[in-house]
C-alpha cells in the first residue's frame, strides 16, 4: 500500500510553498520589472512536475527500479557536479563566484539539490554491506571500512563547499552521512572521531570565506541591540517580520518586509515571510506538517525489511530535518544565517522537484511494507 | 535500539528550540520590535523653516536670506559613465568657479542605494549667477534645480556688533537644539544668537511610509514649520551710518538710546563684514580681523570694559546722599590736591590750582576730584559701591545681546575675593572718581544716564517687535532726593553749556539743548602680547586714555541719550563730543526732536 497520508502531507506542503511563492514575491517582481504571476507560473510547473514524478515514482516497483534509478541519479548529477567548475560561464550561471545553477535556456536547475537524493541513495546501497556487528571491532578497521564513504564526502564536500560554495548543502550532506554511520552501527568513539573532523573542517571552511566570517559577525551582533541595523540587515529584518506576524500573522499577502527589506524572501527567508503573514499559528501547522512527513518516512524505514530501503528512507528523511532546521534555525536567529532551501516550500524548481523525487522513491519503498496481521 | 532513541531525542530537542525560539521572537518581545519595524517602515522628513528675517525701525533690512538655488544630481549614476561626467561638465560649463573632482567626490559620498533624492553637489548659486544658466541646465532631466536660501546682511558692517551673524552649527549647538541639528545652521553671535529660538522657527514635518529602498509609498502627517518670524528692532540704520562715519580713523562706542531703554543706534568701532562668515571666514582675512589693535571683534558695547572716569561722578555724589552719611550741601575746598593717612599721600585734583570752594553743581560742572575725594573718606567704598550698582553701574543691564559683561564696582568683600588683600583708604579715593578697580560698559553707562535724566532705570532692548509681539519698555523707580538730582542735572547742563563746562566747545551750539558729562579713563597697561605687535609711534596712542562723554537731551523733557566712548581721545571734551553733536544734529534734522502730535480725538 502507498502511504496516503505521506503523500497529502506532501501535496499540502508544496501546496502552501505555491501559494506563498505568489504572495512573497510581490516586490521582487516590480524591481524586476516581471509579471505579477512570474514567479507563481514557475513554482507551479515545479509543483506539478513534481507531484508528476511523485505518482510515477509511486507507483514503480521497488525491487525493480529503485536500484537502477539510483545509480542514474547519482552518476550523473556526479558528473555534472565534477564538469561545472569546468564549464564555460555559458552554461553555468554564477553568483559572486559561486557556479551553482547549470542553464539549459528555458530552464536552469541547481545539480546539487538532485545530487543529495543520489548520493544517499548510493550510501544505502553500499552501506548495507558493512552493516557491522555492533562494538566488536576495531577502530582501525572501522576506519577501513568506512574510507571509502570518507572519500565520497570529501570529494562531495570539495564540490559543493569550495567551488559551488555551498556550505549550507554541504553541511546537510555530512550531517546526514554522519547520523548514517551512527546508525549502521559505527562505535561511538569513530563516530566522534568524525564529529570532531566535522567541526575542523567546518571551521576551516568557513575562517578561508570572508563573507562566512561576516555572517558570524552579523549573528553575534544581532544580539546586541544597540547593534547598527544595517550591519545586522538580513538577521534584524527577518526577526522582525517573525515579529510582525505575532500570533495569527497580518493576513495572506499583508506583509511589509517581503516589500524589500527582506531579500529572497521568497526563497531562503520564505518562513520569515510566512510567519509575517500567517503568524505563529503557521510555523506551529508547517512544523507539524513537517514532523509528520518525517515521522511517516521513518515509520516507513521501520517496517521495511531492505535494509537499502530502510538505510534510504533514513537518510532522506534526516536530508529534510536538516534542511529545514539549517534555514528555521538561521532565519529565528539561533544560528547564523545559511541560505538554502526550505524543503517543499521555498521557490525553486530543482528542490521541489528533487524533494518529490525523494518522497516518491519513498513511496515506491511503501509498497513493499508487509502488511500487518 | 537505543541510537536511534538517542537520535530521535536530539531531533526532538533541536524542534523543541525552533518553536520556543519563534515563540518568544513572534510574540514574547512584542513591544521591542513593535518599535524597531515602525522605525523601519516609517519615515520622518522634516520641512526646515525659513530663518525670520531682522529690520530697523524703519523696516530697512540688517538680515535677509538670500534666495538662490542649490543643484542637484539624480542618483545612481555610475561613477564613470557618459551621463554624470556630461551633467557635471555642463554644470562646470555654467559655472567655471566649482572644481570638476570636488563635484564628483561629493556626489560619490552621498550616493547610495537606499537613496532616491537627488544629490545636492552645489550649495548655493544667487539668482542672478541662475538666471543665465537655468534654461540651459534644465533640459538635463538628470539636473535637478532647488530654491534655497542664504543669510545675508545688506548693512554690511554697519551693525554687525548688533545683528551678529549666523553660521554652521557644531556638535554642542547641533545637542542642544533639534532645529539647529536639522537646519544645520545658527546665530552665533548678536540678535541672531540672543533671538535663535525665535528667528529659527519651528520645524515642520512630513511622515511618511517607505519600502526597503527607502521609495515613499505614502503620506501619513504633514505639518507646516513655522517660519518667517521676523525681529523689528528700534535701530536706526541711518543713524548707525551715521555713526559709522563718525567714527572713522578713531576706535570706541557709541549709544543712541530713548530714556525708555528703546536703543536707536549702537556702534562699536571697528567693526567686520559679518557676510565674510556666513560661508566660511577665509584665514586670510581672519587672521588681519583678529590682529587687528582695535579689536574689531569685541562687542565694546556690551563687552568693552573701561573705566567710568568723571561719568561716575554723578551717581557718586546720588550714592553720598544715600547713604545719609555726607551730605551734598557741604561745599568742600579744593586746593588742588588732599593728603591722607600717616605718610601723607598726596591725591591730586585734575587742577593744579584746585578749585577753590565747590559745591555740588560746581563739583558736576568742573569735574572737581577733592569734592568727591573727601565725601567718599566719609560714605565709606562699601555704601559707595551697593547705591551705584542700584543705578546700574558694575551690574548687567539685561540687555538683549549675548555676552554681556557686568564689569566690577569694588567693595570690600570683592577686593578679598579676588585678591585675598584687604581694602585700602586710598583705593576709596581714587573710587569716588571712578578709577582704579572701576570698569563698566558704555551700556552700563548710557542706562545710567538714562536713569539721570528720568529718575528711572530702564532695560535696553534693541528689538522692538519679536515675532508680532510688541516689547514693552521695562524700567526701575530709583527712590533719590529730587533736590540733589535737580543740582546734579543742572551741573550737566552746566557741563555742556556754561562757559566753564568740559564740553562746551561742541555741545553748547545744538538746535536742543543737551546735559551731559564728560569723563577720562586712563589706559592702566597695555597686555605684552599687543605691545609686541606695537610700532613705537603706535605706542603712544595706545597708552593715551579713554574719552567719555554721555548726554541726555532736550534739557527739559529728556527724550534720547547719547554716550560716546572714543578709546584713546584723552579728553571727553574734545574727542566724544565732535562725535555726539553731530549724532545730535543728525537726529535733530530727521526730526527725532520734533514735539510728537497730540493723539487725535
Amino acid at each position: 500500500m502507498i502511504d496516503k497520508p505521506l503523500f497529502g502531507a506532501t501535496v499540502i506542503m508544496l501546496l502552501i510553498g505555491l501559494i506563498m511563492s505568489y504572495s512573497l514575491s510581490s516586490y521582487t517582481i516590480i524591481q524586476h520589472h516581471y509579471t505579477d504571476t512570474h514567479f507563481f507560473i514557475r513554482q507551479l510547473i515545479a509543483v506539478v512536475v513534481g507531484i508528476f514524478f511523485i505518482v510515477v515514482l509511486s507507483k514503480l516497483d521497488a525491487n525493480r527500479w529503485f536500484k537502477p534509478i539510483g545509480v542514474f541519479i547519482f552518476l550523473i548529477f556526479l558528473t555534472i557536479l565534477l564538469m561545472m567548475p569546468l564549464l564555460s560561464e555559458r552554461f553555468v550561471r554564477s553568483i559572486g563566484g559561486a557556479k551553482r545553477w547549470i542553464d539549459f535556456g528555458v530552464i536552469s536547475i541547481t545539480p546539487v539539490e538532485f545530487y543529495k537524493i543520489g548520493f544517499i541513495m548510493f550510501i544505502s546501497m553500499s552501506l548495507v554491506r558493512t552493516r557491522l556487528p555492533r562494538g566488536t571491532m576495531e577502530l582501525k578497521d572501522e576506519i577501513r571500512i568506512f574510507i571509502p564513504y570518507l572519500v565520497i564526502l570529501i570529494l562531495s564536500t570539495l564540490l559543493i563547499a569550495v567551488f559551488q560554495k555551498d556550505l549550507g548543502q554541504t553541511l546537510v550532506i555530512s550531517a546526514t552521512l554522519l547520523v548514517l554511520f551512527l546508525l549502521v552501527g559505527s562505535s561511538f568513539r569513530f563516530f566522534s572521531i568524525l564529529f570532531a573532523i566535522g567541526l575542523i573542517g567546518l571551521s576551516l571552511l568557513i575562517i578561508t570565506q570572508p563573507h562566512r566570517i561576516k555572517r558570524i559577525k552579523e549573528w553575534f551582533l544581532s544580539f546586541d541591540n544597540s547593534a547598527n541595523r544595517l550591519e545586522t540587515y538580513q538577521i534584524s529584518n527577518s526577526l522582525d517580520a517573525i515579529n510582525h506576524g505575532g500570533f495569527f500573522g497580518q493576513g495572506l499577502g499583508n506583509g511589509q518586509y517581503k516589500l524589500g527589506f527582506l531579500s529572497e524572501v521568497h526563497t531562503d527567508f520564505i518562513l520569515s515571510g510566512i510567519i509575517e503573514e500567517l503568524g505563529f499559528v503557521s510555523i506551529l501547522f508547517i512544523v507539524l506538517i513537517m514532523l509528520f512527513i518525517i515521522f511517516r518516512i521513518f515509520k516507513i524505514a521501520a517496517r521495511v525489511d531492505n535494509p537499502i530501503y530502510y538505510l534510504f528512507c533514513v537518510g532522506a528523511g534526516l536530508l529534510l530535518i536538516f534542511s529545514f532546521l539549517i534555514n528555521s534555525f538561521g532565519i529565528s536567529g539561533i544560528t547564523p544565517i545559511k541560505g538554502i532551501a526550505v524543503p517543499f516550500l521555498s521557490y525553486g524548481g530543482s528542490q521541489i522537484v528533487a524533494s518529490s523525487i525523494t518522497i516518491g522513491l519513498i513511496l515506491m519503498i511503501s509498497k513493499e511494507i508487509k502488511p500487518r496481521r | 535500539m537505543v541510537r536511534f532513541g538517542i537520535v530521535i531525542t536530539v531531533f526532538v530537542l533541536f524542534w523543541i528550540m525552533l518553536i520556543s525560539r519563534i515563540y518568544q521572537i513572534s510574540i514574547k518581545s512584542n513591544l521591542y520590535y513593535e518599535g524597531l519595524a515602525k522605525n523601519n517602515i516609517e519615515r520622518k522628513y522634516f520641512i526646515k523653516p525659513v530663518r525670520g528675517e531682522i529690520l530697523d525701525r524703519n523696516r530697512k533690512l540688517l538680515a535677509v536670506n538670500k534666495i538662490g538655488f542649490s543643484i542637484k544630481i539624480a542618483p545612481h549614476l555610475k561613477m564613470d559613465s557618459k551621463e554624470l561626467n556630461q551633467t557635471i561638465d555642463s554644470i562646470i560649463e555654467e559655472f567655471p568657479d566649482y572644481n570638476r573632482t570636488k563635484l564628483l567626490k561629493r556626489y560619490k559620498k552621498k550616493d547610495s542605494y537606499y537613496n532616491h533624492r537627488f544629490i545636492k553637489i552645489i550649495d548655493f548659486i544667487s539668482y542672478e549667477d541662475m538666471i543665465g544658466a537655468y534654461p540651459k541646465l534644465t533640459i538635463n532631466k538628470l539636473i535637478k534645480i532647488d530654491s534655497e536660501t542664504e543669510r545675508y546682511y545688506p548693512a554690511g558692517s554697519m551693525a554687525t556688533h548688533i545683528v551678529g551673524y549666523v553660521g554652521r552649527s557644531n556638535k554642542r549647538d547641533n545637542s542642544r537644539d533639534n532645529v539647529v541639528d536639522k537646519v544645520g545652521v545658527v546665530g552665533k553671535t548678536g540678535l541672531e544668537r540672543e533671538y535663535n529660538k525665535v528667528l529659527e522657527g519651528e520645524l515642520g514635518y512630513r511622515t511618511v511610509k517607505v519600502s526597503a529602498t527607502n521609495r515613499v509609498v505614502a503620506e501619513l502627517e504633514k505639518k507646516r514649520p513655522i517660519e518667517d518670524q521676523n525681529l523689528i528692532l528700534n535701530i536706526d540704520l541711518d543713524l548707525q551710518k551715521k555713526i559709522n562715519e563718525l567714527f572713522k580713523g578713531q576706535a570706541g562706542v557709541a549709544i543712541v538710546m530713548n530714556v525708555n531703554g528703546d536703543v536707536l543706534a549702537a556702534v562699536s568701532y571697528p567693526s567686520y563684514d559679518p557676510n565674510l562668515f556666513v560661508g566660511g571666514i577665509s584665514s586670510k582675512d581672519w587672521k588681519a580681523l583678529i590682529d587687528d589693535l582695535n579689536h574689531p571683534f569685541t562687542n565694546k558695547i556690551v563687552a568693552g570694559l573701561y573705566p567710568p572716569g568723571s561719568s561716575i561722578k554723578m551717581g557718586m555724589a546720588l550714592a553720598y546722599s544715600k547713604s545719609g552719611k555726607g551730605t551734598l550741601d557741604k561745599a568742600e575746598y579744593c586746593k588742588g590736591y588732599i593728603k591722607i593717612g600717616k605718610n601723607k599721600h598726596k591725591f591730586r585734583c585734575w587742577s593744579k590750582w584746585g578749585h577753590g570752594t565747590v559745591n555740588l553743581r560746581k563739583a558736576i560742572r568742573e569735574s572737581c576730584d577733592v569734592y568727591f575725594y573727601n565725601k567718599s573718606l566719609q560714605v565709606g567704598i562699601n555704601d559707595m559701591s551697593k547705591y551705584l550698582n542700584e543705578f546700574g553701574l558694575g551690574v548687567k543691564t539685561g540687555i538683549d545681546l549675548p555676552r554681556e559683561r557686568s564689569g566690577v564696582i569694588p567693595n570690600k568683600e570683592w577686593k578679598m575675593r579676588t585678591y585675598k588683600q584687604p581694602w585700602y583708604l586710598g583705593e576709596t579715593i581714587i573710587a569716588s572718581i571712578g578709577q582704579g578697580y572701576d570698569l563698566v560698559t558704555p551700556i552700563q553707562v548710557a542706562r545710567y544716564t538714562a536713569f539721570l535724566a528720568t529718575k528711572k532705570l530702564p532695560t535696553p532692548h534693541l528689538a522692538h517687535i519679536v515675532a508680532g509681539n510688541t516689547v514693552k519698555p521695562e524700567y526701575k523707580m530709583i527712590d533719590v532726593n529730587w533736590r540733589y538730582l535737580d543740582l546734579i542735572r543742572k551741573g550737566m547742563y552746566d557741563v555742556c553749556n556754561s562757559p566753564r563746562g568740559t564740553a562746551r566747545k561742541f555741545m553748547s551750539h545744538l538746535p536742543i539743548v543737551v546735559a551731559g558729562k564728560t569723563g577720562t579713563s586712563q589706559v592702566i597697561s597695555i597686555p605684552q602680547r599687543e605691545k609686541r605687535r606695537m610700532k613705537e609711534s603706535q605706542m603712544e596712542y595706545y597708552s593715551r586714555s579713554h574719552a567719555w562723554l554721555t548726554t541726555y537731551a532736550p534739557f527739559h523733557n529728556p527724550k534720547y541719550v547719547v554716550t560716546v566712548l572714543v578709546e584713546h581721545g584723552g579728553h571727553g571734551g574734545s574727542t566724544s563730543a565732535p562725535i555726539a553733536a553731530a549724532i545730535y544734529r543728525w537726529m535733530y534734522k530727521k526730526g527725532y526732536f520734533k514735539e510728537e502730535q497730540p493723539p487725535a480725538k
